[in-house]
């Protein structure tokens, strides 16, 4: 037999697999409380490797919080990727070498296949699925767009249309300082000037005084103190553009042909430390310079998703059209619209525990001549054109229900691989069962 | 053997179809409605180049601030979105309030995290609403701004000779500080009286806006609050 084979198809390695998967469920779920669920789900499990503060988590085990001074010890764990890849193909090589075609071995052949869709869907949920959120107001407008608060994208928007906006989307993952990005559709390109993953958006005049005022502050500490006083030299020199977290100038404004915001209220963004809760979100910012056909820079726009009805949109025009332009979480526009006709939020008499969670919308998809009330609750989610809405939260005193939008190509295929492997079990159950009656009658006296 | 290499295989395929390449992309959505600003009622204008905020002023954190710019994703609604910038109320509320006296009548509502003051009035079937904001620096310019508001009642926007013409003929003083009033009727029922007054580098909004009837009915008594107005000595 091939020595490597032998060593893939080997129940040795299974059991080392699965040891090391208890060890990266440990230190994730303890990690947790730094990450929030979404980033530790991608550093540990989403992942090939992952190095881990070891002592520091352990130190939190024997009641102790997070020890920063013993950061510095960490240890590489395969991560979930690689756990997983390793198990599908020790799974399927261990299936080849032991397994003997017979009748008999029906249940155990079931049962590996179902754990072999498992591990196969839990790849293609990691890469497919996509999670939003859909909000929408009683009595309110209908929407048909769920936003992602954890990306963004920069949109050039043409307003002509009678009746459509024309959008050009770029993804965030684009938004890379120093790089000019084609835009297909438009006769403009863009070229990122600087941009900041979480960051505050101010009036420079305002921001100045306001850290001058701290500066005033004799509790401020020292190194915060050193911060702010490099923050207000960038302002005073009424050069600073983008101002790091250290109150260093990062992008000045230079020969940038502001406009908009930058412009006409002396835009500044001040960068901040990135969030990873779950129930915070990010705020990205980001300059950008149009560009012409020609590579002649139109103009140089600040613009940040945390812009919001406050501020009007800031536009350009080239080539007789009008477009604006904006950073915004991202959204997924669909066919049909949502309104929402009540949310309830039940409680048990007398206390403020909460019993029900409900939204009860009017679902219209004109395309199909679909228009149909529809109740979501806990556990009764509404499925509808490859996407599925649960009920996830609510704001505005009751009034605004907030509903989580998954999209998931394969979200029955972990269903299938568990009735698999439960029926597979069964069989194999049942058969074994069969052979110890017939060897028990057969050892029966007559 | 040949199973490792097929299952190696599968798993290379399935790694593979995971490394999808962000991409450009251009598509066509039906025209939305202006969206609601929560703190003002009136209609957000979407005028080309004015980017004078109605509502709110802007404001950023210190850096290593205790309060963090990543906001709650509660307040980050697509649908009615942000309604200010970590740190905007902080910095508005630097801005010391004049005083003033509001007619009988005028219901004071609540100020939300950027307004200094807001009313509303109702008589007859009909409503206006009297808001008191305060923006530092000029936001844009004065043609900017009251073209901003004619906007708001789907006036054509004045050109700047019209301004000059507004500016001299309305010119009034607020706590002997020079601005001038702004008068507004629009086509389509609602109107604007308002006064705009720069003072100590920042510019002050006083506007009543509603249906024109009781906006001009109230135009006197908005006179009178605007003579109540005393601010803070420096």
């Amino acid at each position: 037999m091939n020595p490597v084979f032998r060593i893939f198809s080997s129940l040795g390695l299974t059991v080392v697999l699965l040891a090391f998967s208890m060890v990266l469920v440990f230190f994730g779920t303890l990690d947790q409380s730094r990450w929030g669920i979404h980033e530790t789900q991608r550093l540990y499990f989403e992942s090939f490797y992952v190095l881990t503060p070891a002592l520091s988590l352990l130190k939190m085990v024997a009641g102790g919080s997070f020890d920063l001074n013993l950061a510095w010890f960490k240890i590489p764990l395969p991560g979930g990727f690689l756990l997983g890849g390793l198990l599908l193909v020790n799974l399927v090589c261990a299936h080849f070498r032991y397994f003997k075609a017979s009748w008999k071995k029906t249940g155990i052949a079931l049962t590996h296949a179902g754990v072999v869709l498992l591990l196969v869907s839990g790849f293609l949920i990691a890469f497919l699925q996509e999670e939003s959120q859909m909000y929408v107001d009683e009595g309110g407008v209908p929407v048909n767009f769920s936003t992602d608060f954890r990306d963004a994208e920069l949109v050039l928007i043409d307003t002509s249309g009678e009746d459509v906006d024309r959008v050009t989307s770029i993804p965030r993952s684009l938004l890379k300082p120093g790089s000019v990005i084609e835009l297909p559709e438009l006769p403009v390109k863009v070229r990122v000037e600087a941009y900041t993953p979480n960051a505050g958006a101010a009036i420079g005049a305002n921001l100045l005084r306001h850290y001058e005022q701290m500066l005033q502050n004799p509790q401020v500490p020292p190194a915060q103190k050193r911060e702010l006083t490099e923050a207000v030299d960038g302002l005073k020199s009424g050069e600073a553009l983008v101002l790091g977290t250290e109150g260093r100038t990062l992008l000045s404004k230079g020969t940038l042909p502001l406009k908009g915001f930058a412009e006409r209220m002396g835009g500044v963004i001040q960068e901040q430390p990135e969030s990873f809760q779950d129930n915070e979100s990010n705020i990205p910012a980001v300059v950008v310079s149009i560009l012409d056909e020609n590579g002649e820079t139109i103009g140089a726009w600040m613009v940040s998703a945390g812009f919001g009805g406050n501020i009007p949109p800031q536009t350009f025009d080239y080539g007789g059209q009008t477009y604006q332009i904006a950073l915004r979480f991202k959204r997924d526009y669909y066919p049909f619209w949502i309104q929402l006709k009540d949310f309830s939020h039940d409680k048990y008499p007398g206390t403020e525990i909460p019993r029900n969670y409900s939204s009860d919308i009017i679902l219209n998809d004109p395309g199909k001549g679909v228009e149909r009330p529809v109740k979501i609750y806990m556990n009764h989610p509404l499925r509808y054109a490859g996407l599925t809405f649960f009920q996830q939260s609510f704001a505005n005193n009751d009034t605004t229900s907030i509903l989580m939008v998954v999209r998931n190509p394969v979200w029955t295929w972990p269903y299938i691989a568990v009735l698999l492997v439960g029926l597979g079990m069964c069989i194999q159950f049942c058969i074994s069962l069969s052979r110890f009656i017939r060897r028990e009658q057969k050892g029966r006296p007559a | 053997m040949t199973c490792l290499r097929i299952s190696v295989a599968v798993l290379g395929l399935i790694l593979l179809a995971g490394c999808q390449k962000e991409e450009v992309r251009t598509y066509e959505i039906p025209k939305e409605s202006p969206p609601q600003d929560a703190v003002a009622p009136v209609r957000m204008t979407v005028n080309a180049g004015t980017e004078a905020p109605a509502g709110d002023a802007l404001a950023g954190t210190a850096p290593q601030s205790s309060a963090p710019m990543a906001g709650p994703m509660m307040q980050a609604s697509g649908n009615a979105p942000m309604q200010a910038l970590p740190g905007m109320a902080e910095q508005s509320a630097q801005f010391d309030s004049p005083t003033w006296t509001a007619p009988e009548g005028w219901q004071a509502q609540p100020l939300g995290s950027m307004r200094k003051g807001s009313w509303l009035i109702e008589k007859d079937g009909q409503r206006a609403e009297v808001s008191v904001l305060v923006f530092p620096g000029d936001v844009g310019g004065d043609l900017a701004n009251v073209n901003r508001w004619a906007d708001q009642v789907d006036m054509a926007p004045l050109t700047p000779q019209e301004l000059i013409s507004m500016q001299e003929g309305n010119a009034i003083e607020v706590d002997k500080h020079p601005g001038f009033l702004v008068e507004l009727t629009g086509p389509s029922g609602q109107s604007i009286a308002g006064v705009i007054l720069p003072y100590h580098g920042a510019t002050w909004f006083f506007k009543m806006q509603g249906d024109t009837e009781l906006v001009n009915a109230e135009a006197v008594n908005f006179g009178r609050f605007m003579s109540t107005v005393r601010f803070p000595e420096h």
